[in-house]
């Protein structure tokens, strides 16, 4: 291709016109914060676990821990709580090995794929996030609907036809209201992660393209 | 780092500086942009210049930390492309040394390449730099036949860019 040839020759002749920074200026440059996407990834994943922990102090009062006490849930509320924070220490140190991996010196290629294989394992954390979730509520709920005297209360209510709410509406509302918890998270998760890949994830398919195709 | 280190690599940085330069004003549209992605580029390099061991040369190695950190690390979007950023920051031809259509040419050609994805864009990068295939397979972490295959392809999207 002529044009091509005929930038080649160009490109040579620009670095004439190229700024030139001053060694004293480089050495500030280089102290600054990088602002790297992996970076990025790390400090949200951090900011989040701190937010989940954050919250379950929050949530510990005097109170709560009585009120957990006549559903009959604090002692799991404790083993819940126990090996929730262990998985969460083990994504902490999957998330620092991964992190620590990144070298820019690698191919483009395989650097891509580790920093693929970090969002890997914070999509895996917020799989397990969204799940533990999950179950807790149902557990939570299962406890009220057997142990709370103010469910309790309602559902003879219901049964005995006075009450505006049947028992399974009350199931079907607990349901609705998980669901509808499940989603907001996992769009937030998506917003959070999602804006952060697009780039890379387009470079990585063209670059997974090019193989697939020869 | 020890200081006799870094400014080891300050020095080196300073003499090659021109590499990170060129591929800042592949990557970027305007001199903010530029000057953002060229501190990303050298803090890159200061990052893993201690794993620096020599076995090639800095240069070489210097254009893949830079390279991968405008397609993977750099965290910025880009924003669009404007045609007067073209004629009034980057790029300027001297116009003395070439007649009018060279010069059209030229200018057609670079907010071409520009509007190439990432990927392309490095291998097209690497190809003005007068890179063996070898070393732009290496770098992408393709084969070189994927690199040569690629390298037409792009061609061909350079030739439809400027007929259209």
């Amino acid at each position: 291709m002529d044009e091509l040839e005929l930038l080649k020759k160009d490109w040579k002749k620009q670095e004439a016109s190229l700024p030139h920074i001053k060694a004293e200026m480089l050495y500030g440059m280089i102290h600054k914060r990088s602002s790297s996407l992996t970076k990025w990834i790390l400090i949200i994943a951090i900011l989040e676990f701190i937010f989940w922990v954050g919250l379950n102090v929050i949530t510990s009062t005097k109170d709560s821990i009585e009120n957990l006490k006549s559903l009959h849930f604090y002692k799991i509320n404790i083993a819940l709580t126990i090996t929730n924070f262990a998985i969460i220490l083990f994504f902490i140190y999957r998330f620092y090995k991964n992190y620590k991996v990144i070298q820019t010196t690698d191919s483009t290629r395989r650097l891509m794929q580790k920093i693929l294989k970090v969002r890997r394992t914070v999509n895996y954390y917020v799989i397990y996030n969204l799940s533990f979730l999950f179950t807790s509520a149902i557990m939570v709920m299962t406890a009220m609907y057997f142990y709370d005297p103010k469910v309790k209360k309602l559902l003879e209510i219901s049964e005995n036809g006075q009450g505006s709410i049947t028992s399974w509406g009350l199931v079907l509302l607990s349901a609705g209201f998980i669901i509808i918890l499940l989603v907001v998270f996992w769009l937030f998760y998506k917003l959070l992660y999602g804006i952060l890949l697009t780039r890379l994830r387009r470079n990585y398919k063209e670059l997974n393209k090019l193989e697939l195709n020869d | 780092m020890e200081p006799k280190l870094e400014k080891q690599f300050v020095v080196l940085l300073e003499k090659n500086q021109n590499i990170v330069h060129k591929i800042c004003r592949l990557y970027t549209n305007d001199a903010d942009s530029h000057n953002d992605l060229f501190q990303e580029i050298s803090i890159q390099l200061y990052k893993a210049y201690p794993k620096f061991r020599g076995d090639s040369k800095f240069s070489t190695w210097m254009y893949r930390v830079a390279l991968n950190t405008a397609i993977t690390l750099y965290r910025k979007s880009k924003k669009r492309i404007r045609t007067q950023d073209f004629d009034s920051v980057m790029f300027k031809i001297a116009s003395e040394e070439y007649d009018n259509t060279v010069e059209e040419q030229l200018k057609l050609m670079y907010a071409a390449v520009r509007q190439l994805n990432d990927i392309d864009k490095a291998l097209v990068f690497l190809y003005l730099e007068d890179k063996p295939y070898s070393e732009i397979s290496e770098t992408l972490g393709i084969t070189e036949v994927n690199a040569r295959v690629k390298m037409n392809r792009v061609k061909k999207k350079l030739k439809e860019l400027l007929n259209s």
